[in-house]
């Protein structure tokens, strides 16, 4: 062991299980995988997510041994498995289209791994055994993906593994991890936990990408009142006080959908008045586009009474320390 | 275009193909001691004929072997090189992909002067091998063809979940890959088969007296009246023809049914 490097660790203090230092993977003159620096946490449930086309599938890949890479390193368990062959690499891959062996009964297509492994007949019969009673849960067929999604989480407490999951569906990745990467061409944007992603977004695309938000340009300005995003058109967006950009830079206010409050009266002195362009009844609640002076695109808002009508005249306002800034251009 | 122009235009396509047919099983089942046509009467006559004549019965044994040394050799050389060609990226892959079937290309003839050429000058005529190489090497594109088709209808994600699972890439092949595109293997065999004990021109090229396949036993009695024993081994070949017809039909719907895409 001495030969290697001991395994680095993260925050939480754990030797990572997987660790990527500076990978990169390139098709011709584009990366796919662009200098990317990850540590998956033994025993997490961590989700890649991202846009199509932005490498998380290729990461995955790159993990599992199925596509090499051209710069960095990858470590498993501490070893480097630059040549290590995906059968050694002791991982196990669940595909999109599944890659069930469709020559193969229920019991082979089980039993596959574990006769791979030279594991003995008998407990392989008992282990497909317990595989399939996990399957036999109360009317499975019934139940909805969201329901399995949560499925997913309660085995994975139960069986202690490492998972890796991949997906362009921010619900699922915020529901089902411990961790979220956010990809976005190649690069690894933002980890951290669903939480943290989507109140303390570090750009303005995983703003964008998670959950329905209003990303708005301007400068950042001090003042009596408290920190705020300038437009160039004039409107002032009240943002937290929690400095994360500096005054006079450029910077982009983050103002989540669900945060804005609508009225019909100002209710202070640093409402945003606008007026309503659009209503859209979606069931739980409605969706609002409201034009304000001083902002480009309409301010994008869920409303759960949705009593004001198009045309209406309104005033918007929002808790400031719900409303974050990052440095424009950052993403 | 439509209605009674293509109705007519099908028919005319189904009666071209069962003439030729038709005849050759009607012929196989006449009575009388010569062959007419149409038959006076119908027997099993000429079928008794073949069996009772030592020399066409010799050839078909030859030919029999022969379709067996095709596909042998078809197999050892054309499943390998499918998987290559369709798995593989490697330099001169498409040109050599074009060489491959230029076999099939070839006008016969010009294959089997080159045989004969080259089975001269290595002094091996008088042998069924060098026929059998012959015919495989401008009938290995069926085979390849038919695998390669199975291969591309063969997930390849298949093959790395094997590969994720703790399988070496020669548990791989063999529990994944090799299944996957055993209906392709099954359907090239029996082409190459039939094509092996059916074939002339190389044969013709490339016989001795005392080597003839049943193709060239034919030939070689049609030179006077026909007898009836090669209508009956015509009728064996219709008959095989339509057993691998209908087996590649099965195999089909078994392929289709085990890897249809979702």
């Amino acid at each position: 062991m001495s030969a290697h490097p001991m395994p680095a660790s993260d925050a939480a203090g754990q030797p990572a299980i997987v660790r990527l230092a500076g990978v990169v993977k390139s098709y011709g003159s584009h990366n796919a995988i662009d200098h990317v620096d990850l540590e998956i946490r033994p025993r997490e449930l961590f989700t890649l997510l991202g846009p199509s086309g932005s490498g998380k599938s290729t990461i995955l890949r790159a993990i599992a041994g199925l596509t090499g890479i051209d710069g960095g390193t990858l470590t498993i368990e501490g070893r480097d498995v630059r040549d290590v062959p995906t059968h050694q690499r002791n991982i196990g891959m669940v595909f999109q289209s599944l890659a069930l062996f469709p020559h193969m009964s229920v019991f082979d297509n089980i039993a596959f791994p574990l006769r791979m492994r030279r594991e003995p007949q008998g407990g392989i019969g008992r282990r497909v055994a317990q595989a399939l009673d996990i399957v036999r849960l109360p009317n499975i067929a019934k139940r909805l993906r969201e329901e399995m999604q949560l499925e997913i989480v309660r085995l994975h407490r139960e069986i202690d593994v490492t998972i890796i999951n991949v997906t362009h569906d921010q619900v699922e990745a915020m529901i089902l991890s411990d961790r979220v990467g956010v990809m976005n061409d190649g690069k690894l944007m933002q980890v951290g936990s669903g939480e943290t992603l989507y109140r303390r977004p570090a750009s303005r695309f995983v703003a964008d990408f998670l959950g329905r938000a209003n990303v708005i340009d301007g400068v950042l300005t001090g003042g009596p009142d408290g920190p705020a995003v300038v437009t160039p058109g004039g409107a002032r967006i009240a943002v937290t006080p929690e400095r994360t950009v500096a005054e006079g830079r450029a910077a982009t206010a983050i103002l989540r959908a669900e945060d804005i409050g609508m009225a019909t009266a100002p209710a202070s002195p640093a409402s945003l008045a606008g007026e309503v362009a659009l209503r859209l009844f979606e069931g739980e609640t409605v969706y609002y586009e409201v034009t304000a002076p001083g902002i480009d695109r309409p301010v994008r808002l869920a409303s759960r009474t949705g009593e004001i009508p198009v045309g209406a005249k309104v005033w918007l306002t929002w808790p400031r320390d719900k409303v974050w800034a990052v440095e424009a251009g950052h993403g | 275009m439509n209605g009674p122009v293509i109705r007519l235009s099908v028919a005319l396509v189904i009666l071209l193909v069962a003439v030729p047919l038709a005849i050759v099983l009607l012929a196989s089942v006449s009575g009388g001691e010569r062959l007419t046509f149409p038959p006076e009467s119908l027997s099993l006559n000429p079928y008794r004929a073949l069996i009772g004549n030592g020399e066409i019965r010799a050839a078909l044994g030859r030919s029999l072997i022969v379709g067996f040394q095709v596909v042998v050799l078809s197999l050892i050389a054309g499943v390998p090189a499918a998987i290559a060609l369709v798995r593989f990226r490697f330099r001169f892959r498409f040109p050599l992909g074009l060489f491959m079937i230029l076999g099939v290309a070839t006008p016969l003839i010009a294959s089997a002067f080159a045989f004969l050429a080259l089975f001269t000058w290595m002094g091996s005529l008088g042998s069924l091998w060098p026929i059998s190489v012959g015919i495989t090497v401008v009938n290995l594109p069926f085979l390849m063809f038919s695998v390669a088709s199975s291969l591309f209808s063969l997930d390849p994600r298949l093959e790395e979940a094997a590969a994720t699972l703790g399988a070496e890439k020669v548990q791989t092949f063999l529990f994944v890959t090799l299944p996957g595109i055993m209906p392709g293997i099954l359907s090239g065999t029996l082409m190459v088969f039939v094509l092996g004990i059916s074939e002339f021109v190389i044969s013709l090229l490339l016989y001795t007296i005392n080597i003839q396949t049943l193709p060239i036993a034919m030939f070689a009695s049609l030179r006077g009246p026909p007898p009836p024993e090669v209508a009956a081994a015509a009728g064996l070949y219709v008959l095989a023809a339509v057993l691998v017809v209908v087996t590649l039909t099965s195999l089909k719907s078994t392929e289709q049914f085990f890897y249809r895409n979702d």
